[in-house]
């Protein structure tokens, strides 16, 4: 997990270490997860946003159309990895793992939004 | 102990403590490390009560732990925004976090629980009833009107857990033994709004048509492919006391404080969910289980039946429905489908047959 608590004397901070690629990439069985939900019946936002949905814990950080397709990127929450995974009618099309450094900005974009402080380490 | 549900779960605890009274014994393969009782084989442990099967490897004091551990917190270490509302009670107060205690007790109790989800495991999905006949057709239409999508029902998919959490219980108990109570509006297809706020009642959806569950029996990919949902905290515990909760379970954070999803790998209702309208404290009582999701959908087998249980608490008996078998089409080919059982009484085959035919006309409307 890339994110720590540190207790500060104005109160808990997230740290963020430097950056690592191994803290943000992609383990293998996630992809594999999203890869057996091609074909599903349902609509990938659909899948998304049930709330039955074993992917939750994933927020939708970007979506972007590029070649003719549809493409969203999400974030998993706690171990900061990043999975695009191409819109589809059917279940979701392709399945990318998001290069570490790719994932690295996006969860630091995150980082205004949080509840704590984010104290950034070099 | 404070909680108003775990009060009502003491005199089970109390009874079970009186029942089982602790005694010293030398470790012995074939009797329950907790208590002076023999071990439950796997195809007993498949029908027992949760609570009864946890009394056998966990002490009155675990138990107690894990009782109490409702409504905390599982997730304090969680940084993204997206959670915070979990961290929330109902009313906007925080939940207090997970003890160390309650950790380990809890992680102890899926270790138990989680040994009986295998291929063979028998489980029940309940499903509200405005989805019977979408199964019943075998196809429904989803999405929006301007974008309608008609999509086979021959799965299994979601929240499920094993048939022994909710063996002997009546309509309403299940809705809360399950945390059921998500619904917001007026009326609902498992619980309606009371005038009190914070406070909602079993629907009057069920209580004219009962509560439909699919009875499943898993496969071995099935069984592994359901995992235990957990919050990050009491994943993270589990994991470094029990590494093969790694695979057995899935990090899944509460999101909305109005949402009755624990974090704690058990179902419960949300403490809105009334036995009497205008009387706050009138609960239900805990009904410990272990929840699992399907983290991918598994097909409806034959031999799958539809049941039906009643509201009535006196009457906690349920009805087979249909059953999925395999039928042959007039051009020979042979498919699978739900097939209504023959004894069914007049009124219940006329409402289930009007389910069917609902949803066969949605399906054709949008196209099918």
């Amino acid at each position: 997990m890339p994110l720590h608590r540190r207790d500060t004397p104005d109160g808990p901070a997230w740290v963020r270490p430097p950056f690592r690629a191994e803290d943000y990439a992609a383990p293998p069985d996630a992809v594999r997860l999203f890869e057996r939900w091609q074909g599903d019946p349902q609509s990938s936002d659909a899948i998304l946003t049930d709330r039955e949905s074993p992917f939750s814990n994933y927020a939708e950080v970007d979506r972007q159309a590029r070649d003719g397709r549809t493409w969203i990127t999400l974030l998993e929450a706690s171990q900061e990895f990043a999975i695009e995974v191409e819109a589809a009618r059917s279940g979701f099309g392709e399945v990318k793992a998001v290069e570490p450094r790719r994932a690295f900005e996006l969860a630091c974009a995150r980082d205004p939004l949080r509840s704590r402080p984010v104290i950034r380490e070099t | 102990m404070n909680h108003p549900k775990i009060r009502r779960s003491l005199p089970l605890l109390l009874l079970l403590s009186a029942l089982f009274a602790q005694v010293s014994f030398a470790a012995n393969p074939g009797q329950c490390p907790a208590i002076h009782r023999p071990l439950p084989t796997a195809e007993e442990r498949q029908h027992l009560e949760p609570l009864f099967l946890l009394r056998c490897f966990l002490s009155i004091e675990e138990l107690d732990r894990v009782t109490g551990s409702l409504d905390h917190d599982a997730q304090t270490t969680v940084t993204d925004p997206a959670f915070d509302s979990g961290e929330l009670n109902p009313d906007g107060s925080m939940r207090p976090p997970l003890s160390a205690d309650q950790r380990a007790a809890l992680t102890k109790m899926h270790s138990v629980l989680d040994q009986d989800m295998r291929a063979g495991a028998i489980i029940r999905k309940f499903i509200p009833n405005s989805d019977i006949g979408g199964f019943l057709f075998g196809r429904t239409v989803i999405g929006s009107a301007a974008s309608p999508q008609i999509v086979p029902t021959n799965t299994v998919r979601g929240f499920v857990g094993l048939e022994r959490n909710t063996n002997g219980l009546g309509a309403g108990e299940t809705v809360a033994a399950l945390g059921l109570d998500f619904e917001t509006g007026a009326v609902g297809q498992f619980t309606d709004a009371t005038p009190v706020p914070f406070r909602r009642k079993v629907a009057a959806e069920i209580l004219a048509h009962g509560l439909h569950s699919i009875r499943h029996v898993m496969s071995a990919q099935a069984a592994s492919d359901a995992k235990i949902p957990l919050a990050k905290d009491l994943r993270d515990t589990a994991i470094a006391a029990t590494p093969s909760f790694s695979s057995r379970s899935l990090e899944m954070n509460r999101s909305g404080q109005s949402n009755p999803y624990t974090g704690l790998g058990y179902s419960a209702d949300l403490s809105v969910l009334t036995l009497k309208v205008n009387d706050g404290d009138a609960g239900y009582p805990l009904h410990l289980n272990e929840e699992d999701v399907m983290t991918v959908p598994t097909p409806l087998a034959v031999g799958d039946e539809l049941l039906r249980r009643k509201a009535d608490g006196s009457d906690r008996s349920e009805r087979v429905v249909a059953r999925y078998l395999p039928v042959r089409d007039s051009d020979g080919t042979v498919r699978n489908q739900w097939v209504m059982v023959r004894n069914l009484p007049r009124d219940l085959a006329l409402y289930y047959n009007g389910l069917f035919n609902q949803a066969k006309a949605r399906v054709l409307a949008a196209g099918g």
